[in-house]
């Protein structure tokens, strides 16, 4: 094994540990919505949320991170390219993370300076950490990109997955800077965060999901080079025609002119197309390998990334996106759902689908399956689905009573704290988050256990390597 | 627009796009599993997604550019399935033609990992 | 056929990417015109010497934010200067917060508490406490808030100093034009 992938497992560990915490954190955040007295003047309801959100984007990133690097040496045919430099990297970044965790439980906020900004918290969602930790972040994504151009430069290996990833990770790091400012203009602030937030989920992270998902199928299904590059070439017209302007639908009531509400509105109405194409390629492909592969858990999480991309970004994300509908939808729970289902879709599946090909490979299993996996896979489907249908209920009853009819005011939100509907749904969304939380012990157990303690089972020839 | 009519809009939207993908699947499922009963159910789902996209057009406050639009994405979700899977069929035909299955690749290696076989 | 080249859709990929970033960059220079202070959607920060309302417009079928006569904030009034500092500094204050991980502010941020966007308008406070004695009540509330419904909101131990520059920082945001949002403010209170 190449060194490059045992740093990938660390990645993926160090993922899965994160995944947990904020799974945790996910959990006492819904419980200020049905109980908010809870800690309350000890560790408020924000605090929480931070550090939920924030091991969210961090465990996807490490996720992706090992993802490339378990891949890598197999593309170029060597070992990567800084490989010690990576490896005290993945330390640094994981130091920095549990300090950066520490700050936020313990001291939580600081005074209105500079020095707040700089040490404790910069209050800005999704990129709450501190500067001197958002610096510490761009060094690693740095010597990252540096690890992937560098080796594809060494082994002249210039393929066609390749080149979209070094070219799609420039942008990746670029808009990272954009965690740093302090912008006092609140149209302006935005305008620049929308920039990091939807085009990093909405096209750079989804280009990358896309290189390493086309790996993935060549791992998994033996797909081949040929194929995937076509289609991954068409992802990349299709998401990014869609998707960069798409960033105007962010830009509807931020201050910004009136004619993003049609440029928004359009493109982001056209991103769910290219989505239900990914949706028929993956009918494809399991279709042609009869459902079977030999590593059926890598496999079945494949699917999920495919259909939840679809459904939580296309769906519930064309649902609120034309403007007249979105001037009541915005910033209420219906976002929210959306964006557990999108996220969850597009990128925790697709995560977990290389974790579990990776742990068929070190651990040696020609074939990997059993009863955990389906287990982890039900529970955690199912918590998901309960929560975005829970918060979309949610979300609606407030869209109209707090937006559309009560104008959106203070009593119009005290209002909605006593609307049915509204307060059944965080209490569901709380439930299915239970549940959500029991299928991520059960896919815990599973990847450390599978093929280690609990026998593989091996039986029937590996179908995929005929197809 | 009504708060009535917002709520109804936005789940014919989301109901537009759904249908639109459960038609997508049944028609690749026919296809994968030859199984051409399937396909009749795929055109009734996009029979369904038409209807929703006219009561969208007819009963709904959007704009009248917004209907255009949905107008023609709804054109478009007929033509996605068919034209990727037939894209996707003549792609791997293609690659069958010339080598069989599952072919080690030229200029890469395969990740090296110990394959222990645990019989 | 063409489109079974790999090298037709790489051009399409790359061709697609720049234009659709072409034309992104030229948005992105006129809007930033637009939202600029002083430009024709954002307010100048001496805004906070003047009455704000924000009122169905029916010529433009959309609430509407303007700014009226004079209505000074905590009895002053602030240089074109002056307003600039406190403003900076209630951002600052927000940020440190984290007032953004429980409110929304232009809709944006956490579903916790309520949208701030016209907060400082906000009939709960506009009914009790005309403009001039506004301030004082909000910059009391944000020090020690108090509760009227089921969500509450925690003490951040401001000082009075960092409560009022909040509270600047939100007489001028409810100012800012947003194309309508939020629909209906104030409507269910007046009717
Ligand atoms: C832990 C979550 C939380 C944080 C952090 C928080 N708030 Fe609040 N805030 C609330 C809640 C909840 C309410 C509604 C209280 C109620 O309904 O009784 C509220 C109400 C308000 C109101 C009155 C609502 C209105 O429309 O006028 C203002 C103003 C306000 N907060 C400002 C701030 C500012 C400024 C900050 C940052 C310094 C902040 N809040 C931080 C939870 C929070
Ligand atoms: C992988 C794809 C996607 C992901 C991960 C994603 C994620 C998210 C997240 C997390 C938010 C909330 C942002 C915030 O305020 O903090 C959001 C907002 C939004 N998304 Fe997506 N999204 C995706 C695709 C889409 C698509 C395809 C559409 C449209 C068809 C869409 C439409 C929207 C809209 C309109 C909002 C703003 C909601 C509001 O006004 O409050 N998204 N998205
Ligand atoms: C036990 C499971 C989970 C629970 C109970 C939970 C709960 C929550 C809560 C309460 C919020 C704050 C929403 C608000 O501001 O009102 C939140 C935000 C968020 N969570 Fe989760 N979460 C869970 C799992 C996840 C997972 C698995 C993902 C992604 C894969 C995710 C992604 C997000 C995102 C993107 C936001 C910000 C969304 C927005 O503000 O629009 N969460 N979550
Ligand atoms: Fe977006």
């Amino acid at each position: 094994m190449y060194r490059s992938q045992r740093l990938a497992l660390k990645y993926f560990a160090a993922a899965v540990v994160l995944f947990g915490v904020m799974t945790l954190f996910g959990l006492s955040s819904a419980f200020y919505f049905v109980h908010p007295t809870f800690l309350l003047n000890t560790f408020n309801f924000n605090t929480s949320k931070i550090l939920h959100i924030n091991t969210l984007v961090l465990w996807l990133l490490m996720g992706f991170f090992g993802s490339v690097y378990w891949f890598l040496p197999g593309e170029t045919g060597r070992e990567v390219e800084g490989i010690g430099a990576a490896e005290v990297l993945f330390w640094v970044f994981c130091v920095v993370i549990a300090v950066v965790a520490a700050v936020f439980i313990v001291v939580q906020y600081g005074p209105g300076t500079e020095f707040t900004l700089w040490f404790i918290n910069q209050g800005r969602k999704y990129v709450e950490a501190p500067r001197w930790a958002a610096i510490a972040i761009v060094v690693v994504a740095l010597v990252f990109a540096y690890n992937v151009i560098a080796s594809t430069v060494k082994s002249r290996n210039y393929s066609g997955i390749l080149m979209v990833l070094i070219l799609d990770l420039i942008p990746l790091c670029v808009l990272y800077l954009d965690a740093f400012p302090r912008i006092t203009n609140m149209s302006k602030d935005l305008f620049w965060w929308w920039w990091l937030v939807h085009l990093w989920v909405e096209a750079t992270w989804e280009i990358l999901i896309g290189c390493i998902m086309a790996w993935a199928l060549m791992d998994l299904l033996g797909s081949s080079r040929r194929v995937v590059e076509s289609w991954l070439y068409v992802e990349v017209a299709l998401v990014l025609g869609t998707g960069i302007l798409g960033l105007g639908h962010h830009y509807f009531w931020i201050g910004t002119p009136r004619y993003w509400l049609g440029v928004g509105g359009f493109f982001s109405a056209l991103e769910p197309l290219p989505l239900l194409g990914m949706v028929i390629h993956a009918i494809y492909d399991a279709g042609v390998n009869h459902m079977q592969a030999s590593n059926r858990p890598a496999f079945y999480w494949m699917l999920a990334e495919a259909f939840g991309n679809f459904i939580g970004a296309g769906v519930f994300g064309f649902m609120m996106t034309l403007p007249q509908i979105n001037l009541y939808s915005h910033g209420t729970q219906w976002t929210a759902s959306h964006g557990h289902f999108a996220f969850w879709g597009a990128y925790a599946c697709g995560v977990i689908t290389v974790i579990y090909l990776a742990v068929q490979k070190t651990r040696g299993c020609s074939r990997l399956d059993g009863r955990a996996w389906k287990w982890s896979f039900a529970l955690l489907n199912l918590g998901m689905l309960g929560m975005v249908g829970a918060l979309l209920v949610a979300g609606i009853d407030q869209a109209f009573f707090e937006r559309a009819l009560g104008g959106s005011t203070w009593s119009a939100f005290v209002a909605l704290q006593h609307q049915p509907w509204y307060t059944e749904g965080m209490w569901a969304r709380f439930l299915f988050g239970l549940v959500f939380t029991a299928g991520f012990a059960v896919l815990a157990y599973d990847l450390i256990t599978l093929g280690r303690i609990r026998g593989v089972e091996e039986a029937e020839p590996v179908k995929a390597a005929a197809a | 627009m009504t708060a009535y009519a917002m709520v109804g809009t936005a789940l014919l939207l989301g109901a537009f796009v759904l249908l639109a993908g459960l038609y997508g699947l049944l028609y690749s499922l026919a296809m994968v599993l030859e199984r051409p009963r399937l396909r009749p159910a795929a055109f009734a789902c996009y029979a369904l997604h038409f209807g929703v996209m006219a009561v969208l057009v007819i009963a709904t406050p959007l704009g009248g550019w917004w209907k255009i639009l949905i107008v023609g994405s709804c054109l478009a979700y007929f033509a996605i399935p068919p034209i990727t899977w037939r894209y996707l069929v003549s792609l791997h035909r293609e690659e069958e033609g010339s080598h069989h299955g599952r072919k080690p690749r030229k200029h890469v290696a395969r990740p090296v990992v110990s394959i222990r076989s645990r019989a | 056929m063409y489109t079974r080249d790999p090298a037709f859709w790489r051009a399409a990929a790359v061709s697609s990417t720049l234009f659709m970033s072409a034309v992104l960059v030229i948005l992105t220079v006129n809007t930033l015109q637009t939202i600029s202070i002083g430009g024709s959607n954002v307010p100048t920060y001496d805004v906070i010497n003047r009455q704000i309302t924000y009122a169905y417009d029916p010529a433009q079928h959309e609430y509407v934010a303007r700014a009226g006569g004079e209505e000074l904030l905590f009895g002053r009034r602030y240089t074109e200067k002056e307003a600039t500092a406190l403003v900076a500094r209630g951002k600052l204050v927000i940020q440190s917060r984290a007032c953004m991980d429980c409110h929304t502010f232009f809709g944006n941020g956490a579903y916790y508490a309520p949208d701030l966007t016209r907060a400082w308008l906000d009939p709960i406070w506009a009914s009790e406490y005309p403009g001039p004695k506004r301030g004082a009540a909000i910059t009391a509330f944000v020090m020690h808030p108090f509760r009227i419904g089921f969500h509450v909101m925690p003490n951040l131990h401001l000082s009075k100093e960092e409560a009022q520059a909040v509270v600047a920082y939100l007489k001028w945001m409810s100012a800012v034009n947003t194309n309508g949002f939020p629909d209906g403010f104030g409507r269910a209170q007046s009717r």
